[in-house]
């Protein structure tokens, strides 16, 4: 019999929640370190940095104690700032920094708020940590290349009185240069049009409006736009900002790596369809309408000519081995007619054209019968191939695009896992400031050189 | 997990070693989480509880010095936690109040017989002891009370358990 320390310690093992993925996520304010030879460690600073943290750290843990620490030199209202990384996401905070409110802006920034918990993870939280916490997932998400030359991202603020927007600047900025990279941190206070301009929000929105708007609206982008919406309006908005953007690596991959499997699958449809035109006009054929071989094989009596029955045979075997092959039972001539047509769509040929230059357009343009070509090859698993088709009500274009953007999420943390966790030299604000004087001599100014960057 | 164990792993984690905070989660965790519950008595807000506790013990880490003790460390941002809760929700209870009556929503014999039979304040005193590893010496330092006081709690906390236990299997 266990001691009742043991079986309380194992009952405690069933019953204590795991780490969420946020707080495991979660950046840490990471000071330059020397172990001394008594064992201790000296934190030094890096200049500044003793400065941006102390900030953070307070302004995070009294926003999370709900305390005012974070006065304002003159009287702050509710702010409004954007990131745009890309993905762009926008915030709303209190006057004492708090964030209230967060939207995903644009079909990227859906990825950033996969995974539940995110969005409730910024929340109440400093804008600061909100801004540094999203550029986190947005860099293990592959948004961010910490090893790019040339990298930038923006930051407006509508309604701050510039506090902060400072506050958030030497946070994003210092992020960076933990994790080895130095990318040009632009901060702007701008008007509320142009704020609608760089966020997506509506002009028409008064800034108390667009305040409750990030408040209180959906948060994620394809689904907010979904609102309303008909069904074939749905299937279009989920081709062009679900689809699109979350399947189109997995389907560039797919055709390029077996395009020798989707020739094999042309060629095995065409000898089926071949086959059933020969059964259907030959002169031995027993059926006097519904001539096609499946009908034959249903309602035929068996007794065929030795010519005709071979042909049945083949049909009968060739389908054997497709159904092995591919996975697919063509049960049918409706089946074997919709197969072909899909080739007859979109050749071979076609195809191979096609992955030459593989754009999003192309892939929207051609994604029902490339999803069929998959699917009639056999590439793709049947619970994939169910978020493929479009869904008809705004239920199921929910449930669709959440499992679709998580699906997204898991492939990309796990593609980017290295590149993000390279072990990178952390930079030093000496580093920053001879970068930013570079790029200034330039292209002029911070904001230059974001347009420059943005615009490719 | 010991002291030192915990100090290490403190240490590596101010250094930005994201694994060493995951593993000091690993070995801390049911004993912040049974400190939180014993003042919070309620799983759903312990659970919260425990992940912020845990944020806050990352956002804070450059203000731990290495050598200075880990554990009561931890368990102070625990504690703070819990009664900045208490306090948000007007739960008024007394650190080390006599009662021990509240809604069983953990399940396991042992924790739920800890809950029936002990204060919190015994309570307390087993999960520090237990979970914890604390002396008896170090408890009664922490609580300005002598060993003899910490000792004789310990062991009656200890029976009383023991016959809750009891009770509990003949019933």
């Amino acid at each position: 019999m266990k001691s009742w320390k043991k079986r309380w310690k194992d009952e405690l093992n069933e019953t204590v929640p795991k780490l969420d993925d946020e707080v495991k996520n979660a950046p840490i304010p990471v000071s330059e370190g020397e172990l001394q030879s008594d064992g201790s460690v000296a934190l030094r600073y890096r200049r500044n940095a003793a400065l941006v943290f102390a900030a953070v750290a307070v302004a995070v843990v009294l926003a999370v104690g709900g305390l005012l620490l974070f006065l304002p030199g003159k009287d702050v209202h509710d702010v409004l700032f954007t990131l745009e990384i890309n993905p762009t996401v926008t915030f709303s905070a209190d006057k004492n920094g708090s964030v209230t409110g967060v939207l995903s802006s644009n079909t990227d920034a859906d990825l950033l708020f996969a995974k539940s918990g995110v969005k409730s993870g910024v929340i109440g939280k400093s804008a600061a940590y909100a801004v540094t916490y999203l550029t986190d997932v947005a860099a293990q998400l592959g948004f961010i290349n910490f090893d790019n030359a040339r990298s930038a991202v923006r930051i407006s603020a509508a309604g701050d009185n510039g506090r902060l927007l400072l506050e958030v600047k030497k946070s994003l900025t210092e992020y960076f240069l933990q994790k080895g990279a130095l990318v040009a941190v632009v901060a702007e206070e701008v008007d509320k049009q142009e704020f609608c301009a760089r966020s997506g929000l509506s002009t028409e929105l008064s800034f108390e409006g667009l305040n409750k708007a990030v408040r209180e609206s959906q948060t994620v982008f394809s689904l907010r736009e979904a609102s309303g919406k008909n069904s074939n309006d749905l299937k279009k908005l989920y081709e062009e900002n679900v689809a699109q953007n979350n399947f189109f690596e997995y389907f560039r991959t797919n055709l390029t790596d077996h395009i020798d499997r989707i020739e094999q699958n042309v060629a095995d449809v065409a000898r089926l369809v071949e086959l059933q035109a020969q059964i259907y006009s030959h002169k031995d054929n027993p059926m006097t309408v519904l001539k096609d071989y499946w009908s034959v094989l249903e309602f035929g009596k068996g007794d065929y000519s030795e010519d005709f029955a071979s042909l049945m045979s083949e049909m009968g075997e060739l389908l054997s081995d497709y159904r092995k092959e591919y996975g697919t039972e063509i049960a049918s001539i409706f089946d074997l007619s919709r197969i072909a047509d899909n080739y007859a769509k979109l050749s071979l040929d076609a195809i191979r054209e096609l992955l030459d230059d593989f754009t999003k357009e192309k892939f929207g343009k051609y994604f029902d019968v490339l999803t069929a070509v998959l699917q009639s090859a056999g590439l793709v698993s049947e619970e994939f191939s169910e978020l493929f088709s479009a869904p008809e009500t705004l239920e199921e274009f929910v449930g669709k695009t959440e499992k679709v953007l998580e699906n997204s999420f898991e492939s990309r943390i796990a593609e980017f896992s290295l590149d993000y966790g390279k072990d990178r030299a952390p930079k030093t604000f000496s580093e920053y400031e001879a970068f930013v004087a570079d790029i200034e001599s330039v292209y002029g100014s911070l904001t230059e050189y974001y347009n420059a960057v943005k615009n490719g | 997990m010991n002291e030192r164990q915990i100090d290490k792993l403190l240490v590596k984690t101010s250094l930005g070693d994201n694994e060493a905070f995951e593993a000091l989660y690993e070995g801390t965790k049911r004993g912040v989480f049974s400190f939180l519950y014993s003042y919070l008595k309620n799983y759903a807000e312990t659970e919260d509880a425990m992940q912020a506790v845990y944020l806050k013990v990352k956002l804070n880490i450059a203000s731990y010095r290495r050598g200075t003790n880990g554990r009561a460390w931890l368990l102070q941002i625990a504690k703070n936690h819990a009664l900045n809760e208490l306090a948000k929700n007007k739960r008024a209870k007394c650190e080390q109040a006599e009662t021990s009556v509240f809604e069983v929503d953990i399940s396991g014999q042992v924790s739920e017989a800890m809950k029936r039979a002990l204060t919190e304040e015994e309570q307390r005193l087993i999960i520090l002891h237990v979970l914890w590893g604390y002396k008896h010496r170090e408890i009664a330092e922490e609580w300005g009370c002598s060993v003899g006081t910490v000792t004789s709690k310990y062991k009656r906390s200890v029976e009383k358990l023991k016959k809750e236990l009891v009770k509990e299997e003949e019933s």
